[in-house]
């Protein structure tokens, strides 16, 4: 598959809150789910200019940024209300009883 | 009254394929059912539209306007996106149970079940001669997702073996195909019925069946019938009229 017949993305900005985003490829996992595969000539390339830039300004911004994936928040937004639908979609399967109907010859 | 009937050439008889033939039987006298397959679609005063996978929207377009119920069999995984969208925006949908409802997110849809002959099943009970007994599985084990391994899982973990029945291509080792005019007589030998799928069954037409058939049934919070059973049972018996009261008045 040539390159430039794939599929190409670049990472939303919603995930890059200091930076500079590189373009790379969605991959399809086995789960099911995709992986983002970068491109690692724009590696080379936001490196060489995050290199040439004043960073000061970036660290702040950066720092805000990573602190909404605090540990602590992550695991009280996401990770516990992700847990308690996990354990509502094992009880949903969890067998359960229905007594026999009467019969009553005709 | 001329009702056009819109469903998928399926070749074989599934869940959905009785549902329809039931309520077909049970349509009023001024109503004329004219099939339209896929591709000819006729002209008719209202529509019904039951599993439609093999339509497009261009066969849809001589129903844009005119009154149509989609009654929704399954969860309709593999319907085209833009015919789900159209019987969204032009047909009043009937689901057959409030689990399935909720996850289609339907919260409007009228709810019916598929029609049981109760009846037939309860008689079949009371034919039986012989004491029942014993634990009975039946599906059409065509998807991972009727998940005969829980059974087995139910079996071992309750030291009772388990007599399976129905085909398909994951049907457990020696599971035999019955037809179905056999099974109120099979499902009323048994004291037992076990159904425990890993995935949303919108009704679960067996379910109903053993229940009516007086088998002890153990199933789980994804099977629709379990509504029916618990809340309302005569739904079962009414829903060919009470199916035939939406359509007409939809």
């Amino acid at each position: 598959v040539s390159r430039r017949s794939c599929r190409t993305s670049r990472r939303s900005p919603s995930s890059c809150g200091a930076g500079w985003l590189v373009k790379g490829q969605l991959q399809r996992t086995a789960i099911g789910a995709y992986q983002f595969r970068p491109d690692v000539e724009d590696i080379i390339d936001a490196l060489r200019r995050a290199y040439a830039t004043q960073r000061g300004s970036l660290q702040a911004k950066a720092r805000a940024f990573a602190l909404k994936y605090d540990v602590e928040q992550v695991m009280s937004e996401y990770m516990l209300p992700a847990l308690e639908q996990a354990a509502a979609r094992f009880q949903v399967q969890q067998p359960v009883t229905i007594e026999p109907r009467q019969t009553v010859a005709a | 009254m001329r009702v056009g009937w819109l469903c998928d050439q399926a070749g074989y008889v599934g869940g959905a394929e009785l549902t329809q033939a039931e309520f077909r039987a049970s349509a009023p006298e001024n109503v004329e059912i004219v099939d339209c397959p896929p591709g000819n679609v006729d002209v008719c005063d209202r529509y019904v539209v039951h599993n439609c996978v093999q339509y497009t929207v261009d066969d849809l377009e001589p129903v844009t306007g005119l009154p149509t119920v989609k009654f929704w069999h399954d969860v309709g995984p593999w319907v085209h996106p833009d015919v789900r969208d159209w019987l969204d925006r032009h047909a009043s949908p009937v689901c057959c149970s409030p689990i399935q409802a909720s996850y289609m997110g339907l919260d409007e849809a009228h709810l019916i079940p598929p029609p049981v002959d109760v009846e037939r099943f309860a008689e079949a009970a009371c034919r039986v001669d012989v004491d029942r007994a014993g634990v009975v599985s039946v599906a059409a084990w065509h998807n991972r997702d009727k998940a005969p391994h829980r059974v087995a899982e139910w079996s071992v973990a309750n030291e009772t073996p388990v007599d399976f029945f129905g085909g398909g291509e994951l049907a457990p080792p020696g599971s035999q195909d019955v037809p179905y005019e056999a099974m109120p007589a099979l499902l009323a030998r048994y004291e037992t019925f076990v159904y425990l799928p890993t995935a949303l069954e919108p009704f679960g037409r067996l379910v109903a069946e053993a229940w009516a058939a007086g088998c002890r049934v153990v199933t789980n919070g994804l099977v629709g019938a379990r509504y029916w059973i618990d809340n309302d049972p005569a739904a079962l018996e009414t829903a060919g009229d009470d199916f035939w009261r939406v359509a007409l008045n939809a």
